[in-house]
């Protein structure tokens, strides 16, 4: 089970006029509700654009969660990665998804390191991608898997 | 919404994917998606999930421009008691002149200033463990750097 670790962050980003960035992270109450922590989050800043030379470019209000400190259950290291390419309900939008260390059980002999999207684990991975109302960056809600193949990054 | 899930390998590698929740969703049901996820990922990867995030993003798309002289290196740097009895740093890039004292002191009776602590020691902020700010402890001027993106006016990207 995932625990809301005791604080979450809000992370701002500044520009000063030499074009530097500084980070700038200030840590907020987990049990505040995004849309609220975000308005908090405009007037902390605005309040910091005040006092401060540089002008915010953007903050992200951020929400950690653990979920095991358990070793990892197989000898597979995380540069062997499974790369699952979804089509998503707009014209010409993707969603692609990473898994490190994908176990050499699911990777078919066929040439080109093909992952088995007939094995049932990956069939409710996948499903749960479809189901989980997850989208890519820009909003576009995944419809359906298009390719699935193993990738070494290092 | 980005939802980054961290990964261990058996050899203490950290590896990370990234999927996104529409902006709409709420907290409460991001977490159980992600959850969820993490479960059929643990199926079928020889990793540990260890962790992941929900990050609600907001990019001004017209920031305003930079005060003329601004350097992010220059900083107020602010130090609260927290109610465990901790203290906890958060620093302003680029503070104004005006803001300073000429003993390098930051000037707490600054409009300025006065506000932002008044809004730091309120709700909903805290520190990383969880505990309110509860009171101001010293302030000062500093010189440090926060990000390898730094550069001089003449070496500007927008130069």
């Amino acid at each position: 089970v995932a625990q809301l670790l005791p604080a979450a962050e809000l992370h701002a980003t500044l520009r000063d006029e030499t074009d530097s960035r500084a980070a700038w992270r200030v840590s907020l109450r987990p049990s505040t509700a995004p849309a609220a922590a975000a308005a908090a989050a405009v007037d902390l800043l605005n309040r910091l654009d005040a006092l401060s030379g540089c002008s915010p470019t953007g903050f992200s209000i951020v929400y950690p969660y653990h979920v095991s400190d358990a070793p990892a259950s197989g000898p597979q290291q995380r540069h062997q990665v499974a790369l699952f390419v979804f089509r998503c309900d707009g014209v010409d939008q993707w969603l692609t998804l990473t898994v490190p260390g994908i176990a050499e059980t699911y990777i078919t002999a066929t040439p080109g390191r093909v992952i088995d999207t007939a094995a049932t684990p990956i069939v409710n991975l996948v499903q749960a991608v479809i189901d989980g109302q997850f989208c890519n960056p820009f909003g576009y809600q995944v419809v359906a898997l298009e390719t699935a193949f193993v990738q070494f990054v290092p | 919404m980005a939802v980054t899930i961290t990964y261990v390998d058996a050899s203490g590698s950290v590896g990370k994917s990234v999927t996104h929740v529409p902006a709409a969703t709420t907290l409460a049901d991001a977490n159980t998606a992600a959850a969820g996820l993490v479960t059929d990922l643990l199926a079928v990867s020889d990793c540990q999930v260890i962790a992941y995030s929900i990050t609600y993003g907001v990019t001004n798309t017209t920031p305003a421009a930079p005060a003329a002289g601004s350097r992010v290196e220059n900083k107020a740097l602010f130090a609260f008691r927290t109610a465990a009895g901790k203290l906890a740093r958060i620093s302003v890039p680029g503070i104004k002149a005006a803001a300073v004292a000429a003993s390098g002191g930051i000037i707490s009776t600054d409009a300025d200033v006065a506000a932002l602590i008044t809004n730091l020691l309120a709700a909903p902020w805290c520190d990383s463990n969880g505990s309110s700010l509860d009171a101001l402890v010293s302030d000062a001027q500093v010189f440090r750097s926060t990000s390898k993106r730094q550069y001089t006016t003449d070496v500007s990207p927008s130069s």
